[in-house]
């Protein structure tokens, strides 16, 4: 297992030396000039030529890239054009938003879509099965930003509910240690805050977790199906198992060890992919932070902040794969 | 019952299909005694296996059902139940410790994830009370009597790490785990080597001396069968067509079918020239479309249109010997 992990974690490494060739290639072949951006429309080319020579901009493009790659194995990811902070604890700010969005969308999809599965694939074609099934479907195919918008629309500005956007209120300030709204309101044992910070998760959270809610579902409900009808499960009502026991034993047992996969890989996804949900709900986190970086040509920021990205998403994927292993015996030795 | 621990009367078993009602089982009536061992002989679609799960009570339904007869099962509190109509809770206390079942596939039938010895132990906490280490204890001690080597090492083993011989055995050992009356295994050599094939037979016949056990062992191969059966149920399309003593059965063949898997079974040392391995002509007739009158007729050598067309009877045609073929005078064996 120990040898696994280590192999895995080089993995890592090259995954990253990939990412971070592609990003910074891709901003290099991208059109606009960063200097002309900078010093605006106006700038004299004698100033332009500066400040090139300044950034680097005029050297090889392969040097570049390597000058970058040498500062980024010391942690060094430039500093951001915008905010002039270091590109790296723009991202570092960012994230915590993104991942406490990201978590929740997760745990409610997963909380709600294994037992839905477990209950609809356990008796398929009946009432409820028929249900998951057409809901499902609405899940997997609304468009996100449309769903979030009538979510707002409902509950906060109908209803109103529940806030229709940002973190917290303005003026309302959570002690910063993790970043993340509600651990740290439960970190500083202030159970209004505590109640608040859930409040401004909620929309966004549900909005977020539609699509990996509908597709747990649907992976938990399908690999049930086709568990319950191998030999082993035969095998363990010959024993005179109990129906309850053999489901949760020998079928949903076998049947979670793809279902982890999936939802390992919608954590990844969710990670990098919260943008139109940061975007309606107005919340300062990673997607949001990387759309404004790059539209306004912010290059070190993008940089770190894909290679952050990919980081993460290859990390929770090695997680995936331990668990893989735990979950499933003959993976361990491979 | 007679002193019987199984009594299976006129057992008739549906499939409902697309369109058709598919009768897998159409009335089959055998008996099995404490200690005995019957064999069940039929090549795939004959009924044979899901006669074993109908007395399991394991018929997937829907679409299956069981729809007329009876399967007389003495426990061993003296009780005779019907297990075509026995509830749910009572089916689950007995099956696995009083009728026990061995699959084909020693790979597919026991569940990757968990251990072998986890997945014996499993069996034991079921059924009987005892605590984690007394269930682990026994179980090795059921490892042993299998004859697997090191088995407190094996008992946490994986079934991907053993071989299918030794998974086979894994597979006997949580079966008769709880010592059942009556073992009811449905093609356990098939998949196996010949070698392991004739180890695992002379297992199950050793353990049955020891434990006392009646056998019900299905089988495709009248060769498996000659060497462990006390009697003998042939069954064709559902049917019993012919039953006996394996004695009767293997000296006085009567059903022309019976003679053609005998037929069919290569013997070590036979004469290629002499006699060459004859196969039974056709197939296997469609359960949902069969053939007025005898089901093997169209396959049948000695088919006489006349005679064969109606629907045939099973007669007696000697001591503890019945066949269901109206020629069978004529055919002799």
């Amino acid at each position: 297992m120990a040898r696994y992990t280590l192999s895995r974690l080089g993995q890592l490494i090259l995954v990253l030396v990939g990412v971070s060739i592609v990003v910074f290639f891709t901003m290099h072949v991208l059109p606009g000039d960063v200097a002309t951006l900078l010093l605006g429309e106006r700038a004299t080319e004698a100033q332009l030529t500066q400040l090139r020579h300044q950034l680097g901009l005029d050297q090889p493009v392969w040097l570049q890239y390597l000058q970058f790659a040498a500062q980024a194995v010391r942690g060094e990811l430039g500093v951001s054009l915008r905010s002039n902070h270091a590109a790296l604890a723009d991202v570092w700010t960012a994230f915590p938003v993104t991942f406490q969005l990201a978590l929740t969308s997760l745990i409610l999809a997963t909380g709600i879509g294994v037992p839905l599965g477990v209950l609809a694939g356990t008796k398929p074609n009946g009432w409820l099965d028929n249900i998951v099934l057409t809901a499902t479907l609405f899940g997997v195919s609304m468009p996100i930003f449309w769903l979030g918008l009538m979510l707002l629309l409902l509950f906060g500005a109908w209803l109103e509910w529940l806030p229709i956007g940002g973190l917290m209120p303005t003026g309302v300030d959570v002690p910063r240690i993790t970043g993340m709204t509600v651990l740290d309101s439960l970190i500083a044992g202030r159970a209004d805050l505590l109640w608040i910070s859930l409040r401004y998760l909620t929309l966004p959270a549900v909005a977020l977790a539609s699509i990996p809610l509908a597709m747990i579902t649907r992976i938990t409900r399908s690999e049930m199906l086709a568990t319950a009808s191998l030999d082993h499960v035969r095998t363990a009502r010959a024993k005179g198992m109990p129906e309850r026991l053999v489901i949760v034993r020998h079928i949903l047992r076998n049947a979670l060890i793809p279902v982890v996969t999936v939802i390992g890989l919608q954590l990844g996804l969710l990670l990098s992919g919260a943008v139109l949900t940061e975007t309606i709900f107005a919340l300062p986190g990673l997607g949001r932070l990387m759309v404004d970086s790059i539209l306004s040509r912010d290059y070190p920021v993008v940089q770190a902040g894909a290679l952050f990205i990919a980081f993460v998403f290859v990390l929770v994927n090695l997680l995936v794969d331990l668990c893989y292993a735990l979950l499933d015996p003959r993976i361990r030795r491979a | 019952m007679n002193g019987k621990l199984l009594d299976v009367r006129d057992l008739r078993v549906e499939f409902a299909t697309a369109g058709a009602v598919v009768p897998a089982v159409a009335g089959v009536s055998f008996s099995v005694a404490p200690g005995e061992t019957l064999v069940i002989v039929g090549e795939s679609g004959s009924g044979k296996s899901v006669t074993s799960l109908a007395i399991m009570g394991l018929v997937p339904r829907p679409p299956g059902r069981i729809a007329g007869g009876q399967i007389m099962f003495r426990s061993r509190d003296g009780q005779v139940r019907d297990l075509a109509r026995t509830d749910r809770r009572t089916m689950q206390q007995l099956r696995g410790a009083e009728i026990a079942m061995i699959f084909q596939e020693p790979m597919s039938a026991l569940n990757p994830v968990y251990t072998i010895g986890a997945q014996i132990s499993e069996t034991l906490l079921l059924h009987e009370k005892l605590s984690r280490r007394a269930a682990r204890a026994k179980s090795i001690e059921m490892l042993t009597l299998l004859g697997i080597p090191d088995p407190a090492r094996r008992y946490d083993a994986y079934p991907h790490q053993l071989s299918g011989g030794m998974r086979q055995r894994a597979m006997i050992a949580m079966a008769l785990s709880c010592r059942p009356s009556l073992l009811i295994a449905d093609e356990p050599t098939t998949a196996l080597d010949v070698t392991v094939q004739a180890q695992i037979l002379d297992l199950i016949r050793r353990l049955q001396a020891e434990l006392g056990m009646a056998v019900v062992f299905i089988t495709h191969n009248l060769g498996v069968a000659a060497e462990i059966a006390d009697r003998i149920l042939v069954m064709y399309a559902g049917q019993a067509v012919e039953t006996g003593s394996a004695r009767a059965i293997f000296q006085n063949t009567r059903m022309p079918y019976t003679a053609g898997l005998l037929h069919s079974v290569p013997r070590l040392g036979w004469d290629r020239d002499a006699a060459p391995l004859q196969a039974i002509p056709g197939n296997v007739p469609n359960l949902a479309d069969l053939p007025p009158g005898c089901a093997f007729g169209p396959r049948c050598t000695h088919m006489q249109p006349s005679v064969c067309g109606v629907a045939q009877t099973l007669e007696i045609c000697g001591p503890d010997h019945a066949v269901r073929c109206a020629l069978w005078r004529e055919i002799g064996p």
